[in-house]
């Protein structure tokens, strides 16, 4: 039992009983001060009636008129006259029962009223003995009227103190309501802190709570800062801040395999035109303050919050990836970045008008890095050759051509209709290799030969037209029926557009609400780029998704150069961390170093570490020691398989 | 809450009441076993001083004396002993008060009494040494001063003794010294009589409850008796 509720029931009991108490006793009391007051009556009448008949003859009409006389005009119920032998001379009686008053209530509180006597004489001889006894019919009427007021008087008090304990319980309540919350909310890790109630108890265990939040926000605060600078330092070049090297090898290595990704776009390649002589002209400093201005310069023409991936490699080389770009597109942000770059000579930063050139070339799923990076090699080849600052596209044929030019929004927007869309699943097991769900990947049904189409192939053309969260909710749908037949979990992506719409959150739970009893095996993942309104937006769908029993987590986590998000203040019950830092983890300390944080991190808000792109048995040796939770990718796949 | 019979008295006044109707309990239990002469004679020297002690042993020797004889012995010396060890007085003159019932201790102790004083002590003093108090009755008589020719008249007690019920009372007066049937004494018209009969429940020798709330002479005198030591 709650402890309101008991301390509510304590002040009514306490009430009732000594309501109940009060009235008994004043009943009781009441009932013998009648029975006094009918005595003294019947005392009263006996010895004037006895008085009176003593001045009188003494033969039988005289006696009965006398009699009579105070019975019929009294309130008796018995007035007997007997001689000196105890013979009943007249005698009058009246049983007449208490009208308007229960009987139960008579039964209940009798009125005993004793008899009283008065001697009657005939001069100096004994004449008999005048008994009375009062009626109590109206004592009876007097102490039911009294009671009903005082049972009423007695209610209406008990209401009112009932009224009271409560407002004063409520008024208790809410800040206690406000700890208990804030106690639960450490339990699942939720840091929040609250108002300092009145109440002097209450607002110490306030205070001390709030304290300990903010020290654990603090030290959470920290460790995602070092996370950041860990991050940071194994994925950046340090002078331009663009990712380094190995990053974009492995940003690379998704973009060629990935199922959720665009499966074609662009490479390109740019290189500072002979950089050593620049660095003997220019001495050191200002080379990197070129190089810094080149990093600029790309990252202002691919701008930002788009998938576009930008990477300082060595010395004089960047690299852009486009995923899902087209020719077009691609080749016009080139020259406009070649012209861009141009400017650097002109406003004195590089020391000859050459600048740098640009080989480009498009990409298809499946295809290597090597031979990508030999392709715009290539075509770097040819943009020197053509002159100073140019840029050169090395086309390829690409094998499968039947998606171009297709009416790809139709499509999708007929396969929403007619439901043609499937799932294909990848297993995330724990770090021991159990199962722990199949993540689900969209497939759209060709309409005419039947093939599936990735994700990767329509999402770039759905996200143009706007039907990501129509995709994502179909998704959820596949997942249902899904679990409606088999056993397990799944996880279903969500894209962070989606959840940016309230309408989407609606129509997710109305689905949720229809299928309460499969929720508990939903796991939803969102790829956020860390904006603070995805952020935002993802605490909220928090709040209302986890409360029905599904888990939220974040995929690609780390993928996308924005602050490390606050955990602790999302709600989220797992990280998918992402491949670019796993890829070779057993051999690279930078990564293990940002991983071990992570998990260190993630353990101390509650939050499972899973790992993506899991290739070989050596990176999931080395992903166990750092204390990841559990693991997904092709060595999973395979082994299922 | 009111209750309509009677003007209501406070709740305290009640618990008095009622705890007065005890004390009597107490009180008519006790009697029975007789008078607590010593703590009588304290209460006597503390109020009225040594002077009556006397008076007060010669008493005490009377009623253990005539324990044993019968019924008219014990009528004769009572009456006896008071009409002629106390003096009768106005309660004007003994107490400054118009009326007023003095227990036996204090008409012992004030050697004086009106005709109440009197009928009371004997009553009392009968009923201690076993006479039935269904024989007696105090008896409020209309009496002719100076015979019963006399156009004079005044309210009187006595005391009035029925061997049987039906019989002829004798009277028990101040007035006179001997004790006289009632045909005997044309000067008294008989108005109204009674005992402690009157004042307890009928048939049973406690009282009832709050019996004598009402006659406060009554429960007056009792209580005083109780607190002098007639326990």
């Amino acid at each position: 039992m709650s402890l309101f509720r008991q301390i509510w029931l304590t002040v009514m009991l306490s009430a009732l009983i000594a309501f109940a108490g009060s009235f008994v006793v004043s009943i009781v009391t009441a009932k013998g001060y009648l029975e006094q007051q009918l005595f003294t009556q019947s005392t009263d009448s006996a010895a004037s009636l006895a008085l009176s008949m003593s001045q009188q003859k003494k033969d039988l009409a005289t006696s009965e008129l006398m009699v009579s006389a105070l019975f019929d005009n009294g309130h008796f119920s018995l007035i007997r006259y007997t001689d000196t032998k105890g013979k009943v001379i007249v005698e009058r009686i009246n049983t007449t029962p208490p009208d308007k008053v229960p009987e139960w209530f008579v039964s209940l509180f009798p009125i005993v009223t004793s008899p009283a006597t008065a001697q009657v004489s005939d001069g100096w001889m004994q004449a008999g003995t005048v008994t009375i006894v009062a009626h109590t019919r109206f004592a009876y009427q007097s102490l039911w009227e009294g009671s009903i007021k005082l049972f009423a008087w007695i209610l209406a008090a008990g209401c009112f103190s009932g009224i009271l304990g409560s407002v004063v319980i409520r008024r208790i309540r809410k800040p206690m309501a406000s700890v208990v919350d804030q106690a639960n909310g450490i339990c699942e890790y939720r840091f929040v802190t609250i108002d300092e109630p009145k109440t002097p108890e209450l607002r110490s265990l306030a205070k001390a709570m709030n304290a300990m939040v903010l020290r654990v926000k603090a030290m959470l605060q920290e460790q995602a800062a070092r996370i950041q600078q860990l991050r940071n330092e194994v994925s950046q070049d340090a002078l331009t801040s663009l990712a380094n090297k190995n990053h974009f090898d492995n940003r690379l290595i998704s973009a060629l395999n990935d199922d959720d990704v665009p499966d074609s776009g662009m490479l390109l390649l740019v290189r500072l035109f002979d950089l050593a002589t620049t660095n003997q002209q220019l001495g050191r400093t200002k080379t990197d303050e070129l190089i810094k201005r080149v990093g600029q310069k790309i990252q202002s023409a691919t701008g930002a919050g788009n998938n576009y991936i930008t990477a300082r490699l060595t010395g004089p080389d960047f690299a852009i990836l486009l995923p899902g770009t087209t020719e077009q597109e691609g080749m016009a942000l080139a020259s406009q970045l070649i012209k861009s770059l141009e400017e650097l000579y002109r406003q004195g930063f590089a020391p000859q008008s050459n600048v740098a050139h640009l080989g480009a070339t498009i990409y298809a799923h499946e295809q290597t890095p090597e031979s990508l990076w030999a392709r715009t090699e290539t075509a770097l080849a040819k943009a020197k050759d053509i002159g100073e600052n140019s840029a050169f596209l090395e086309k390829v044929a690409i094998a499968d051509s039947s998606e171009a030019g297709k009416d790809w929004v139709k499509d999708i927007l007929d396969g929403l209709k007619t439901h043609r869309f499937a799932t294909a699943s990848f297993p995330v097991v724990d770090i021991e290799g159990h199962a722990l769900h199949q993540e689900l990947m969209l497939r759209l049904k060709d309409k005419d030969t039947s093939q599936l189409w990735a994700a990767g192939t329509f999402m770039p053309h759905a996200s143009r037209a706007g039907l990501i969260p129509q995709l994502d909710l179909e998704t959820v749908r596949l997942g249902i029926s899904m679990l409606e037949q088999q056993h397990g979990a799944v996880a279903i992506n969500i894209a962070a557009e989606s959840i940016l719409q309230p309408d989407f959150c609606d129509q997710l739970l109305v689905l949720l609400n229809q299928n309460a009893r499969l929720v508990k095996q939903l796991w939803f993942e969102v790829n956020t780029l860390g904006y603070q309104s995805e952020l935002q937006a993802l605490a909220n769908l928090s709040s209302k998704i986890r409360p029905l029993g599904c888990k939220l987590g974040i995929e690609h986590f780390g993928r996308h150069f924005n602050s490390i998000p606050m955990l602790h203040e999302i709600g989220l019950d797992y990280l998918k961390v992402d491949g670019s830092f796993i890829r070779n983890i057993d051999q690279h300390a930078g990564n293990q170093n940002l991983l071990k944080a992570i998990c260190v991190i993630a353990k101390s808000v509650g939050i499972a570490t899973i790992a993506e792109r899991v290739e070989t048995q050596s990176e999931w040796l080395m992903l166990k020691s750092l204390g990841m939770d559990g693991l997904t990718g092709p060595i999973v796949t395979t082994r299922q398989s | 809450m009111s209750f309509d019979i009677k003007p209501s008295g406070l709740l305290a006044n009640r618990l008095l009441k009622a705890g007065s109707a005890i004390v009597l309990i107490l009180l008519t239990v006790s009697l029975a076993f007789g008078f607590d002469f010593d703590r009588l004679q304290k209460t006597l020297i503390q109020k009225f001083g040594a002077s009556n002690v006397r008076l007060l042993q010669d008493w005490k020797t009377l009623l253990n004396d005539t324990k044993t004889v019968p019924e008219p012995d014990k009528l004769k010396q009572i009456n006896e002993f008071f009409n002629r060890k106390i003096t009768f007085s106005d309660d004007q003159v003994v107490w400054g008060k118009a009326d007023y019932w003095a227990t036996p201790l204090e008409i012992i102790g004030k050697d004086a009494g009106d005709c109440e004083d009197f009928v009371i002590a004997k009553y009392f003093s009968l009923k201690e040494i076993g006479v039935p108090i269904q024989k007696l009755r105090l008896t409020y008589v209309r009496a002719k001063i100076g015979g019963p020719s006399s156009t004079i008249t005044q309210a009187h007690m006595v005391l009035a003794y029925y061997a049987t019920p039906e019989s002829e009372p004798l009277v028990l007066d101040n007035l006179i010294s001997d004790i006289r049937p009632a045909s005997r004494r044309p000067d008294l018209a008989p108005i109204f009589s009674f005992n402690s009969d009157g004042i307890w429940a009928a048939g049973s020798t406690a009282p009832a409850s709050n019996s004598v709330d009402r006659l406060s002479r009554w429960k007056d005198l009792l209580l005083r008796m109780q607190a002098e030591g007639f326990d």
